[in-house]
C-alpha cells in the first residue's frame, strides 16, 4: 500500500518536473478590477464596463526610463506620455502639437500645441514641459531617442515652442519629435535619476490612460481610460496586458480579448476557422546574423560573402520560421519599404560558390579535420541565438558546417542576448529585432562614425569592434540631411548597394506580423505606416483606443 | 542479502534495453538526427516511422539518440554526483570537528543560493557543451547527497565494529571499506533518484545557455514538440510528443522501482 502511494507520489514529482522543465503552464494571473468610478454626465447611457485583454511580454515598470528598451516597452509608455507628432495607417499626424512650422533652411521648427491637453494629476501641458522634456533627454541619454541634432528648445509662448537644429535632420518629425515624450516639468525636475524612478508619479502624463497596476513579478498591466484626455476619451474603460504562454489558446479559451504574440501558422489556422479576426501587416522586424568584427577573420569580406551564400534563407523561412517570414535583401531594406532598392547584388544559396570563396582566400582545410584554419587557427565559433530560435541556429549551424566552418549553439533568454551582443561578447549570433520599417535612419546602425546624426535605439546596436566603410560613413551623413526625396532615394539606394556589397550584417528574413482579435470586442485596428513610433511593427498604437469602435 | 522479485527484475531488464538500445544506437538509426532535409511534418510511414518535425527531422531517429544521450547524461552525472557526495560525507563523518563544520558550512551554501543565478553567470562564461551540462548538475547536486548520506554515516560510525576500528588507529581508507556495506543501499537510492532528476533537470539547462541546445535527448524533444504552435491541432503530438515522454516515464519509473527495492533491502530485519 504504502509502495504504491510512493509510486503515485514518485509519478506525481516526475511529471511536475517535466512540466516545469518544458513549458511553464502559467494560468492566467487573476486580476482583480475594482469597481468603475462613473465619471460621465449622467445623460450618457450607462454600460458595461469595457475590459480589453492583450497578452505582452512583463516589459519592466512603464515610465520613460525604467521600461525595456525594445520597442513594446516603449509603446507600454505611449499609453501614458503623448509626444508632440504621432502617426497613424497614412502618415504623421499631430498629437500634441496642432500644427507645426519649418523655417526655410530646414533648421528651426516652430510647434503650436493644443491648448486642451493636461497631464493626469490635472496639471496643463505647456511649452515649458515641452522644453524640459527635450533638455532632460538630453542630459539623461534615453535609450530610445537620440537629440546629438538639437541645438536648442525655446518656450516662445504657454503654447508655442521653437526647436533649433544644428544641421538639417530629415527625419525629424517622425524619429524625434514622434518618439521624445512630454513629461511634466513639475515632477521630473527633481528626479536625478530616472532609471530608478518607479513611483507612481513616474506614470502621470498626457496620454489616454493611466496606469492603474503593475505587478512587477506576473508581469501585468492594468491600463485605464483618461476621460479627460485631449482627443477624446478612450473606447475602452480598462486596457490588461498580461503574460501568457499560449497566447492563440488563451484567445481561443476566452482568456483574452485580443492575441499579439502569436505565430504565423497559428494566426493562419485561425482565419481558417473564422472564430476570430485576423490581420497581417508588414513584418517589420529582421532577423539577421551579427559577426564580432574583433575577429579578424569576419573583417575579410570573403568570408562573410561566403557565409551568406552557404545559407539557404528560402528554407530557413519555410523550416525554421513556419513560413512566416519573407527571404532577407542583401541590401538589409525590407522589399515592402518606400526606400527598398531591388538593384543590390544577390546571393543564391550555392555551397559549392561559399566553398571556392573561402577556398581563394587561402582559407583551407590543411589538417584534414574538416574544419578549415584561418591563419592556422581552425574556424570554431559560438554562435549566440535567442532561445526561442534555436532552430534557425541548428540550420545556420549545419549549413556553415558543410562549408568546413564549426559552430556551436549557445541559447540564451532574449535580454542575455541582448546584452552580450551589446557588449561584443560574442563570435556570430542571430538576433531579431523591429525598428526596422520608415525612414532609412535606421540604416545608422552600420554607419560607425559619431559624425552621422541621431541613432537607432540601444536594442539593435552591437558592440566589440566595428566595420568601417568611409564612402558609407559619408552617404549616411548627407542623405540624413537630404530634403529632397528622388534625390535622397539615390543615395539610399547607394547605401545598401554598400551593405549588400560589403554584408556587414547577413540578413535572414523578415518576420510577417499578425494579430488575432474577437471582433465583439474592440474593433478598427490598423498598422501604423513604417510601424508605430520608431518603427515598431504591431498594432498596439494608442490611436485605435481613440478611433475604434465597440462591438460589431 | 537482496531478493530479486519480478518488479525488480522487470525493471532491471527494461533498463537493461534501454541501455543496450543507446549504445546500438548508430547502428539502429534510419537517419541523421540532425539533417533537416526531409519534408517537413510528415505523418508516420514507411520512410519515417514516426514522421518527421516541423524541421523536417526524423523523430524515430531523435527518439533513438534520446536513449544514448538522456540515459549518458543521467548516468554519468548521478554517478559523478554521489561519489563526490558520499566521499565528502565519509570525510565529514570521519574527521569532524573542523573538517565537518566546514564541508557543511559548504553544503549549506549551496542549499541556499539559488541555483538558477549562479548557473545563469555560469552560462556567460561557460560554452555550449555536453560536459558543461554534466559539471553544472555535479556542481549544484552533490551536496545535497553529502547531507543525507553524512547523517548516515554519523550513526555508522559510531556504531562499535566501526569504534573498534578506529581504535585500533584504522585510517580513513579502513574505516571507508567497513562503512561502504552499511551505507551502501542508501547510496544506491540516491544514485538511482539522482539519474532521474539528471534526466529531467538536463533539458531545462540547455535554455539557460548551458550545453548543445539541439542535441537530441528526450527533454529537448519534448520541450522542442510542446514549443510548435500546431502540436494539438493535428494528431502530431502522438508521433512527436507522447514517444518521448514515455520513455522518459518509462526510465525514470524503472529507476524508482529499483530504488524501492533496495529501501526495503537495506533495513534492519
Amino acid at each position: 500500500m504504502k509502495k504504491t502511494l510512493l509510486l503515485l507520489l514518485s509519478f506525481m514529482l516526475l511529471y511536475t518536473l517535466v512540466l516545469a522543465g518544458c513549458t511553464a503552464a502559467d494560468p492566467l494571473p487573476n486580476i482583480s478590477v475594482p469597481e468603475p468610478i462613473d465619471e460621465r454626465p449622467p445623460e450618457e447611457e450607462r454600460r458595461e464596463e469595457r475590459i480589453l485583454r492583450l497578452d505582452e511580454q512583463n516589459l519592466g515598470f512603464p515610465s520613460v526610463y525604467t521600461v525595456s528598451p525594445r520597442g513594446r516597452g516603449y509603446l507600454l509608455t505611449s499609453f501614458l506620455f503623448d509626444t508632440l507628432t504621432w502617426k497613424d495607417e497614412k502618415g504623421i499626424v499631430p498629437l500634441l502639437a496642432e500644427r507645426w512650422e519649418v523655417s526655410d533652411d530646414k533648421k528651426n521648427w516652430t510647434f503650436y500645441l493644443v491648448k486642451n491637453a493636461t497631464f493626469s494629476d490635472g496639471t496643463p501641458v505647456t511649452a515649458e514641459d515641452v522644453k524640459f522634456s527635450y533638455e532632460y533627454i538630453q542630459q539623461h541619454p534615453h535609450p530610445w531617442v537620440s537629440l546629438d541634432m538639437v541645438e536648442k528648445v525655446e518656450a516662445v509662448g504657454e503654447y508655442m515652442v521653437e526647436i533649433k537644429l544644428t544641421d538639417i535632420y530629415a527625419p525629424f518629425l517622425t524619429e524625434i519629435t514622434g518618439n521624445v515624450p512630454v513629461m511634466p516639468r513639475h515632477i521630473w525636475q527633481d528626479v536625478s535619476d530616472p532609471h530608478q524612478f518607479n513611483t507612481p508619479e513616474a506614470v502621470i502624463g498626457s496620454g489616454p490612460f493611466t496606469l492603474e497596476q503593475y505587478d512587477a513579478t506576473a508581469g501585468t498591466y492594468v491600463f485605464a481610460a483618461n476621460p479627460n484626455y485631449f482627443l477624446g476619451a478612450p473606447v475602452i474603460d480598462k486596457l490588461i496586458f498580461s503574460e501568457v504562454s499560449q497566447p492563440a489558446q488563451a484567445l481561443a479559451n476566452g482568456d483574452l480579448d485580443a492575441a499579439q504574440r502569436i505565430s504565423y501558422g497559428e494566426a493562419m489556422r485561425m482565419k481558417e476557422e473564422g472564430r476570430f479576426t485576423v490581420i497581417e501587416g508588414p513584418g517589420f522586424w529582421v532577423y539577421r546574423m551579427y559577426f564580432n568584427f574583433d575577429c579578424p577573420e569576419f573583417n575579410e569580406v570573403s568570408v562573410r560573402k561566403a557565409f551568406y551564400h552557404a545559407i539557404n534563407r528560402d528554407e530557413i523561412v519555410v523550416k525554421a520560421a513556419g513560413s512566416g517570414a519573407v527571404p532577407g535583401n542583401p541590401g538589409h531594406i525590407h522589399p515592402d519599404s518606400e526606400w527598398y532598392f531591388p538593384g543590390v547584388k544577390d546571393y543564391a544559396f550555392n555551397p559549392e560558390k561559399a566553398g571556392s570563396l573561402l577556398d581563394e582566400a587561402d582559407i583551407l582545410d590543411k589538417n584534414g579535420d574538416g574544419i578549415r584554419e584561418f591563419k592556422g587557427s581552425p574556424m570554431k565559433y559560438e554562435l549566440l541565438v535567442a532561445n526561442d530560435r534555436v532552430n534557425e541556429a541548428e540550420m545556420v549551424k549545419s549549413y556553415l558546417g558543410d562549408i568546413g566552418v564549426a559552430l556551436e549553439i549557445k541559447a540564451m533568454d532574449q535580454q542575455s542576448v541582448d546584452s552580450l551582443l551589446k557588449e561584443g561578447t560574442f563570435d556570430l549570433a542571430l538576433n531579431g529585432h523591429g525598428s526596422f520599417g520608415g525612414d532609412p535612419v535606421l540604416l545608422a546602425r552600420f554607419a560607425s562614425d559619431k559624425a552621422s546624426l541621431g541613432s537607432t535605439p540601444s536594442v539593435t546596436a552591437q558592440g566589440g569592434g566595428q566595420w568601417v566603410d568611409k564612402e558609407f560613413n559619408d552617404l549616411f551623413s548627407r542623405q540624413i540631411r537630404e530634403i529632397d526625396y528622388e534625390e535622397r532615394y539615390k543615395q539610399v539606394a547607394r547605401l545598401q548597394e554598400i551593405i549588400a556589397e560589403e554584408l556587414p550584417t547577413l540578413t535572414l528574413y523578415y518576420r510577417k506580423i499578425t494579430f488575432a482579435f474577437n471582433s465583439e470586442t474592440l474593433n478598427g485596428w490598423f498598422f501604423t505606416k513604417d510601424g508605430v513610433a520608431q518603427a515598431v511593427p504591431t498594432v498596439q498604437n494608442k490611436l485605435v483606443y481613440i478611433r475604434g469602435t465597440w462591438g460589431r | 542479502m537482496i531478493y530479486m522479485n519480478n518488479r525488480k527484475k522487470i525493471s532491471l531488464i527494461l533498463l537493461l534495453i534501454m541501455v543496450a538500445l543507446g549504445l546500438a544506437y548508430s547502428y539502429l538509426a534510419p537517419y541523421n538526427p540532425d539533417d533537416f532535409s526531409s519534408p517537413p511534418l510528415l505523418p508516420p510511414g514507411g520512410n519515417h516511422l514516426l514522421g518527421t518535425n516541423n524541421m523536417g527531422q526524423d523523430i524515430f531517429s531523435a527518439l533513438l539518440a534520446g536513449f544514448r544521450i538522456t540515459i549518458g547524461i543521467a548516468l554519468i552525472t548521478s554517478l559523478l554526483t554521489t561519489f563526490i557526495g558520499t566521499v565528502m560525507a565519509v570525510l565529514s563523518a570521519f574527521f569532524r570537528g573542523l573538517v565537518d563544520s566546514f564541508i557543511m558550512r559548504l553544503t549549506e551554501i549551496f542549499i541556499i543560493v539559488p541555483d538558477i543565478i549562479v548557473i545563469m553567470l555560469f552560462a556567460t562564461f561557460a560554452g555550449p557543451k555536453v560536459w558543461d551540462v554534466i559539471v553544472v548538475m555535479t556542481f549544484f547536486s552533490w551536496s545535497r547527497i553529502t547531507r543525507i548520506v553524512r547523517g548516515k554515516a554519523m550513526v555508522i560510525i559510531s556504531q562499535d565494529t566501526l569504534q573498534y576500528t578506529l581504535l585500533l588507529k584504522g585510517g580513513l581508507a579502513n574505516v571507508g571499506k567497513k562503512m561502504w556495506p552499511h551505507l551502501y543501499p542508501a547510496v544506491v537510492t540516491i544514485f538511482i533518484q539522482q539519474c532521474g532528476r539528471a534526466a529531467v533537470y538536463e533539458s531545462t539547462l540547455s535554455f539557460l545557455g548551458i550545453g548543445d541546445p539541439t542535441l537530441k535527448s528526450w527533454g529537448r524533444t519534448i520541450k522542442a514538440a510542446m514549443d510548435y504552435e500546431g502540436i494539438f491541432w493535428s494528431n502530431a503530438y502522438l508521433w512527436w510528443l507522447l514517444p518521448p515522454l514515455l520513455c522518459l516515464i518509462a526510465f525514470v519509473l524503472a529507476l524508482a522501482l529499483l530504488t524501492f527495492d533496495f529501501e526495503e533491502s537495506g533495513r534492519p530485519g
